[in-house]
C-alpha cells in the first residue's frame, strides 16, 4: 500500500523557484529557494551570505577607534545604533566614561536614525505590497532626517558619528531648534501615514492574519526588537537592560495587540513600527529638552586604549537588540569582535512561516520582518 | 409590452450562441422603391450570402409597429439633409440618405431557387436591417481600383463581379456614365415630391443620363444625390457599361466559352479576334431572364497592377489611418501617467524631451527600438516572437468599434460589444504565450496569474455590458451612444440604480482585465520581477507597456461610451449632431474629455492603492462581482419591464441627484477637508536645514 502513495514532491507538481540574489524585493542581496505549487509555497529556504564582508575580522585588524567607520556598514540603514554598540562595548572593555552631553547626543542621533530606518521599513513594505506612493512620501521625511544628521555629523548614510568616549561633534548652532521644528512637522504626519496606509482596507487584507508569529515562537527563534514586540512580548533593551541616558527618559514600549487580526501578524509588525515612531519622537523631545542642562563636554578622548579582557554591549537598534562582544588582549586591536544582529535571526523564521503562504505573501513577510541584507551577513 | 421586447435582443442572441443573429440582420443592397409600407413587396437586386444571389427575391414588411412615435434609431452615418421620419400612422416614409436602416418589424424574405421556395422570417423582437447603399470599405476599394487605369481586365472594363456557381458571373457593380452636373441641375428643378422625369434627366440626349441609369434612379434621385456616393462615382465611362451591360446581369459566356469563374472570363481576352462576344442573362419581371449579347473590344486591354494589389494597398492605408494614432495615444498616456504620478509623489517627472517633457515617450520608444532584441536560448523562438504582436492586435482592433463621434467610426458592427469583448481576449493569449515561451518561471507565474485574472474578470465585465445592451436593444456601439443623451441624467450611468452598479462592476473589471493596480498581479514587480515580459527586450518589450497604456485609453473610451453618454452634446439631439460636421467635432471633443477624466481616475487609483493577492483577486471576482453583476443584469431587466417608461425617465433625474451629485458633494467636501489638513502640515514650506 505504501508504494502506491507517492508524495507530492514525487508527483512533479512542485516547482523550484529561485528568488534572488537579484530580486526587487529581497531588500539587498538575499536569495530564497522557493518550492511552490503554483502560487502556494511549500517552503522558502533562505540562503544568506551574498553580502558577507568579514566585518568581524576587519575589527581584529583595525584599532578600536579605527573600526568605528566599519560599524556603519554593519547596518547602513540604521548606522548610528551600530556605532553606539561598538562604542559602548569598547567603553565597557576599557572602562571609559562618556560625558552626559555625549550620551544625550548619542540618544538623539540614535532615535533620529531609528525613525529614518523605520521610514525605509514601512515605505518598502508598502511598496512590496504594491503601493508605490507611500514609499515616496515616507522617503521625503527621511530626507529631512538625513539633512539634520548631515548637519550633525557631515554624512547622510554612514555617519561615523559616535566615538569611543563620546561623540565626534557637538550640535551645530540652531540645530536643536531645527530638530524641534522637524518634530513639530513630523508628529501630525504620522497620523497621515496611518490614514494612507495602515488603515487602508487592501493593506489590511494583505497583511492581517498573515504569518502569525506567537510570543513563544518569536522568543524561541530569537526575534528581537519590533518583530518580537509585535508578537506581544514586552521587551525593549532601552527599558529592560537600560543603557546611556534612557533611564532618565519616559517612553512606552508598544507591543502588538492584534488590532486587525491575530497578535503577531504582519500588520502588527507594521503597526508596532508606526507606534515606535511616536515613542521615538517623545524621546527626542525629552532629550532635546534635557540636553540644555548638560555640561558642554561631549567627548572624553581615551589617551591610551589597550584594554584587556572582554565585554559586551546591547543596544536597541531599529531592527532590535544588537549585541557586540569584544575581547582585547592588551593590544591596540581587538582580539575578537562579534556582532549579533536582528535581521539574521529573523531570517530563520521565514522558512517556517512561509509554508502555505502565497508567493506574494513571502514578499510581505520579508518586508514585515524589516530585513536588511548587510545586517544579516556583516 | 411588445415594443419593449426588442431590448432583450442581445440576450436572445447570446442564448442562441450568436449563430442565429445572421439571418435577420443580413444587409440587402440597393433597395427600391423608397416608400415602404405595410405589405409592400420589395425587389432585391443584390444580396449577400444569406440569399442565393441572382435568384428573384421578394421581401415583405409584415407588420410595422411603432415605438410610440419616436424616431427610428439609425446606426451608421447619416449624410447631408437627411431626415428620417417614422410616422405614427404605421407608415414608414424615408427619404433615404442613410445606408443602414433598422426596420422595426418582422420581415419576410422569399426566394425561389431552382424551383424550390425558400422563406425566411425575421424574429418579431428583432430589428431588420436594410443596407441600402453599402458604404463599405470594400466598395470604396473596388471603386478606387477600377478608377486606376492600368488595372486588370476588370477595372478596365469597369466591372465588379461575383461568381455564381453553376450559372456564371454576376455583375455586382459597373462603372456607368453619369453626368453629375445634370443630375444636380435636375435635382434643383425637381418638384418637391422628389420625382424626376425622363425629360428632366434628358435621356438619350447628349450629356444626359442613359436609360439604364434613369431606371435605377427614377424613384429616388434624392437618395443618390444626398448619399454623397455620387461624388465618388467615376467620371470616365466604363467599357462594359457603354457596351450595354448592367448591374445584376449574369455573364454566362465570353468568346464562346462558358464563364464559370472569373479566370474564364479573363482568359477569353487571350485571343486574336478584335472583339469578344459576351453573353449575359438579365433578370426580368417574375422569375424570367432575358438574354443579352454584347461585344467588348479586345484591343486596349491594359496590363499592370492587379486590382487586388490596389485593394490591399487601400485597406492598408485605411488600417494605417486607424492604427497610427494609437501608439501616439499610448505614448501620451504614458507621459501623462508619469506626470500625474510625479505630482502625487512630490516629484517633477519627465520634463526634458519636447515641450514640458511631452515627447518623452518618443525618446523612450526610439531607445527601445535601437536595443538588441534578445531571445533567451531556451525560449520557444516562434511563440516568443509572436506574443507581442498578438497583444498589440488585440488592443488595436478595439479601435475598430470605438465611436469617436457619429461619423468617426471605422466600422459600426452590429455585434460591436461582442467584437470588443472577443478581441480584448486576444491579449490574454499573448500574455500566456509570452509567459510560457520565455522559459522563465517568473514569466510563467505572471502568465498564469493573468490567465486566471483576465478570464475571470471578463465575466462580470460582459454581464455588466449586457445590462447596458438590454437597455439599448443593440450591440452596436453607435446605437448605444445614440440611445443616451448629452445631459448626465440621460446617461446609462443614472438609468437605474442597477446600471449605476453595473458601471462600477464594469470599470473595476476593466481595470483587472487591463492589469492595472490594484490588479497588476501579472506584472507585480515586487513579486515577479516584471511578470510575463521579464525576458523581453528591445522593441518586443516596448509593445507590452504600449498595449497596457493604450488599454487604459480603451477602458476610458468604452466606459464613457457605455455609461457616460459618449459623444452626445448636452441639449443637442443625436439627429442634429449627425447632420452637422461642427457638432460632430464638438462631440468628439466631449468624448475625449470624458476619456481623459476616466484615464485620470485610473492613474489616480494606480498610484494610491496596494495590490491584491491572487486569492483575494479571485474571491473578489467569483464571490462578489459575478453575483452582483448578474443581480444588476436581472435588476435592469426588471426595471425596464415593470416600470412605465415615463416613471423611468422621471426617476433618472432622481438618481442623478441621489447617486451622482450626492457623492460628488461628499467627495468635494472630503477633498476640502484633506486640503485643509494638508495646509496645516505645511509640507511645501518644510525646511529644516
Amino acid at each position: 500500500m505504501s508504494e502506491m502513495i507517492f508524495t507530492y514532491e514525487q508527483s512533479g507538481e512542485e516547482m523550484t523557484l529561485n528568488m534572488g540574489p537579484q530580486h526587487p524585493s529581497t531588500h539587498g542581496v538575499i536569495r530564497f529557494i522557493i518550492k511552490t505549487d503554483g502560487e502556494i509555497m511549500h517552503e522558502a529556504i533562505p540562503d544568506v551570505g551574498y553580502l558577507h564582508r568579514s566585518i568581524e575580522h576587519i575589527a581584529e585588524k583595525c584599532t578600536y577607534e579605527g573600526f568605528m567607520p566599519y560599524t556603519d556598514r554593519v547596518d547602513y540603514v540604521c548606522a548610528m545604533t551600530a556605532n553606539h554598540t561598538w562604542a559602548m562595548a569598547v567603553e565597557k572593555l576599557g572602562d571609559l566614561k562618556v560625558p552626559e552631553r555625549g550620551e544625550y547626543l548619542r540618544v538623539i542621533s540614535d532615535e533620529l536614525n531609528r525613525v529614518s530606518s523605520h521610514c525605509i521599513a514601512l515605505g518598502a513594505m508598502a511598496m512590496d505590497i504594491g503601493a508605490t506612493t507611500p514609499f515616496m512620501y515616507i522617503l521625503r521625511e527621511r530626507e529631512y532626517i538625513n539633512d539634520l544628521l548631515e548637519q550633525l555629523c557631515g554624512a547622510r548614510l554612514t555617519y561615523n558619528y559616535h566615538r569611543v568616549g563620546g561623540v565626534g561633534w557637538d550640535m551645530p548652532s540652531g540645530w536643536r531648534d531645527r530638530c524641534l521644528k522637524w518634530i513639530d512637522h513630523f508628529e501630525p504626519i504620522i497620523d497621515e501615514y496611518d490614514r494612507l496606509i495602515a488603515q487602508n482596507e487592501l493593506f489590511i487584507k494583505r497583511l492581517a492574519n498573515l504569518a502569525v508569529i506567537t510570543g513563544e515562537e518569536a522568543a524561541g527563534y530569537g526575534l528581537v526588537g519590533p518583530n518580537l514586540r509585535a508578537s506581544g512580548v514586552d521587551f525593549d533593551v532601552r527599558r529592560d537592560v537600560p543603557y546611556s541616558v534612557y533611564p532618565k527618559l519616559k517612553f512606552n514600549v508598544p507591543i502588538g495587540k492584534g488590532l486587525m487580526g491575530q497578535v503577531g501578524d504582519c500588520w502588527d509588525r507594521y503597526y508596532v513600527r508606526i507606534e515606535e515612531w511616536k515613542e521615538s519622537v517623545k524621546i527626542l523631545r525629552q532629550a532635546l529638552d534635557q540636553i540644555q542642562a548638560t555640561e558642554p563636554d561631549f567627548w572624553i578622548r581615551p589617551k591610551k586604549l589597550k584594554p584587556k579582557g572582554d565585554a559586551h554591549a546591547r543596544v536597541e537598534a531599529a531592527r532590535g537588540d544588537m549585541l557586540c562582544y569584544v575581547a582585547g588582549d592588551g593590544g591596540t586591536n581587538a582580539y575578537r569582535a562579534r556582532f549579533r544582529t536582528g535581521s539574521f535571526n529573523a531570517m530563520k523564521i521565514i522558512q517556517v512561516k512561509s509554508k502555505g503562504c502565497m508567493v506574494a505573501d513571502l514578499v510581505a513577510l520579508i518586508a514585515s520582518l524589516d530585513i536588511v541584507a548587510p545586517e544579516i551577513d556583516r | 409590452m411588445k415594443c419593449r421586447c426588442h431590448r432583450f435582443l442581445p440576450l436572445l442572441l447570446l442564448a442562441a450562441s450568436c449563430g442565429g443573429s445572421a439571418a435577420p440582420s443580413a444587409p440587402i443592397r440597393d433597395l427600391r422603391p423608397t416608400q415602404i409600407e405595410r405589405g409592400d413587396k420589395i425587389t432585391v437586386e443584390a444580396a449577400n450570402s444569406l440569399f442565393t444571389v441572382g435568384a428573384p427575391t421578394t421581401i415583405i414588411l409584415n407588420d410595422i409597429h411603432t415605438d410610440g412615435g419616436s424616431a427610428v434609431t439609425i446606426p451608421g452615418r447619416a449624410v447631408g439633409r437627411t431626415r428620417v421620419l417614422f410616422d405614427a400612422d404605421e407608415r414608414l416614409e424615408k427619404q433615404i440618405g442613410v445606408h443602414l436602416i433598422d426596420v422595426p418589424t418582422t420581415v419576410t424574405v422569399e426566394q425561389e431557387v431552382q424551383g424550390q421556395k425558400l422563406r425566411y422570417t425575421s424574429s418579431p423582437t428583432d430589428k431588420f436591417k436594410l443596407d441600402l447603399f453599402p458604404r463599405s470599405l470594400r466598395r470604396m476599394a473596388d471603386r478606387a481600383a477600377s478608377k486606376v487605369s492600368g488595372g486588370t481586365i476588370w477595372s478596365w472594363l469597369g466591372l465588379t463581379v461575383e461568381e455564381m456557381p453553376g450559372v456564371g458571373l454576376r455583375i455586382t457593380d459597373i462603372v456607368a456614365r453619369i453626368d453629375k452636373d445634370d443630375l444636380f441641375r435636375a435635382y434643383e428643378t425637381a418638384p418637391i415630391d422628389g420625382r424626376i422625369t425622363a425629360q428632366e434627366a434628358r435621356i438619350g440626349q447628349p450629356g444626359g443620363m442613359d436609360a439604364a441609369e434613369f431606371a435605377r434612379l427614377d424613384h429616388n434621385h434624392n437618395q443618390v444625390l444626398e448619399a454623397a456616393d455620387i461624388e465618388e462615382l467615376p467620371e470616365e465611362d466604363g467599357v462594359a457599361a457603354q457596351a450595354g451591360l448592367r448591374r445584376g446581369d449574369v455573364i454566362v459566356s465570353a468568346g464562346g466559352k462558358p464563364t464559370q469563374r472569373t479566370a474564364d472570363f479573363a482568359a477569353a481576352w487571350e485571343t486574336d479576334e478584335p472583339e469578344v462576344a459576351v453573353k449575359a442573362k438579365r433578370p426580368a419581371a417574375g422569375n424570367a431572364w432575358t438574354d443579352v449579347t454584347v461585344s467588348l473590344p479586345r484591343y486596349g486591354k491594359p496590363s499592370g497592377i492587379p486590382d487586388w494589389v490596389i485593394w490591399a494597398l487601400f485597406m492598408m492605408l485605411a488600417a494605417a489611418i486607424v492604427a497610427l494614432p494609437v501608439p501616439v495615444i499610448g505614448g501620451l498616456v504614458v507621459v501623462w501617467e508619469r506626470k500625474i504620478s510625479a505630482y502625487m509623489q512630490s516629484r517633477i517627472g519627465p520634463n526634458r524631451v519636447g515641450p514640458a517633457g511631452w515627447l518623452q515617450w518618443l525618446a523612450d520608444g526610439l531607445k527601445l527600438l535601437m536595443k538588441e532584441d534578445v531571445i533567451p536560448t531556451d525560449a520557444d523562438p516562434i511563440l516568443f516572437r509572436i506574443s507581442p504582436y498578438l497583444a498589440f492586435v488585440g488592443v488595436f482592433l478595439v479601435f475598430m468599434v470605438l465611436p469617436f463621434s457619429g461619423w468617426l467610426i471605422v466600422a459600426d458592427l452590429n455585434i460591436g460589444l461582442l467584437f470588443l469583448l472577443s478581441v480584448t481576449s486576444l491579449v490574454v493569449v499573448s500574455i500566456i504565450m509570452g509567459g510560457w515561451s520565455s522559459n522563465s518561471k517568473w514569466s510563467l507565474l505572471g502568465g498564469m496569474r493573468s490567465a486566471a485574472q483576465i478570464i475571470s474578470y471578463e465575466l462580470p465585465a460582459s454581464v455588466a455590458l449586457l445590462s447596458i445592451a438590454t437597455q439599448t436593444g443593440s450591440l452596436s456601439t453607435v446605437s448605444i451612444v445614440r440611445a443616451q443623451g448629452g445631459m448626465p441624467w440621460d446617461w446609462y450611468l443614472f438609468n437605474s440604480p442597477f446600471t449605476f452598479c453595473a458601471f462600477f462592476i464594469y470599470f473595476i473589471s476593466a481595470l483587472a482585465e487591463g492589469n492595472r493596480t490594484p490588479f497588476d498581479l501579472p506584472e507585480a514587480e515586487s513579486e515577479l520581477v516584471a511578470g510575463y515580459f521579464t525576458e523581453y527586450s528591445g522593441f518586443r518589450f516596448s509593445l507590452f507597456p504600449l498595449v497596457e497604456w493604450v488599454n487604459v485609453f480603451v477602458i476610458g473610451a468604452v466606459t464613457s461610451m457605455l455609461f457616460l453618454g459618449g459623444w452626445n452634446i448636452p441639449g443637442v439631439s443625436a439627429q442634429q449632431q449627425d447632420a452637422n460636421g461642427w457638432l460632430q467635432a464638438v462631440g468628439f471633443g466631449i468624448f475625449l474629455v470624458k476619456i481623459i477624466a476616466l484615464i485620470f481616475v485610473i492613474i489616480w487609483v494606480r498610484w494610491t492603492l496596494p495590490r491584491f493577492r491572487v486569492d483575494q483577486m479571485m474571491n473578489l471576482c467569483w464571490k462578489y462581482f459575478i453575483p452582483i453583476s448578474f443581480a444588476c443584469f436581472l435588476g435592469t431587466l426588471m426595471w425596464a419591464w415593470l416600470l412605465p417608461q415615463a416613471v423611468q425617465y422621471g426617476l433618472r433625474f432622481a438618481w442623478f441627484i441621489l447617486l451622482g451629485l450626492g457623492p460628488l458633494v461628499l467627495f468635494v467636501k472630503r477633498v476640502q477637508y484633506n486640503r485643509s489638513r494638508y495646509r496645516d502640515l505645511n509640507l511645501q514650506q518644510a525646511q529644516f536645514s
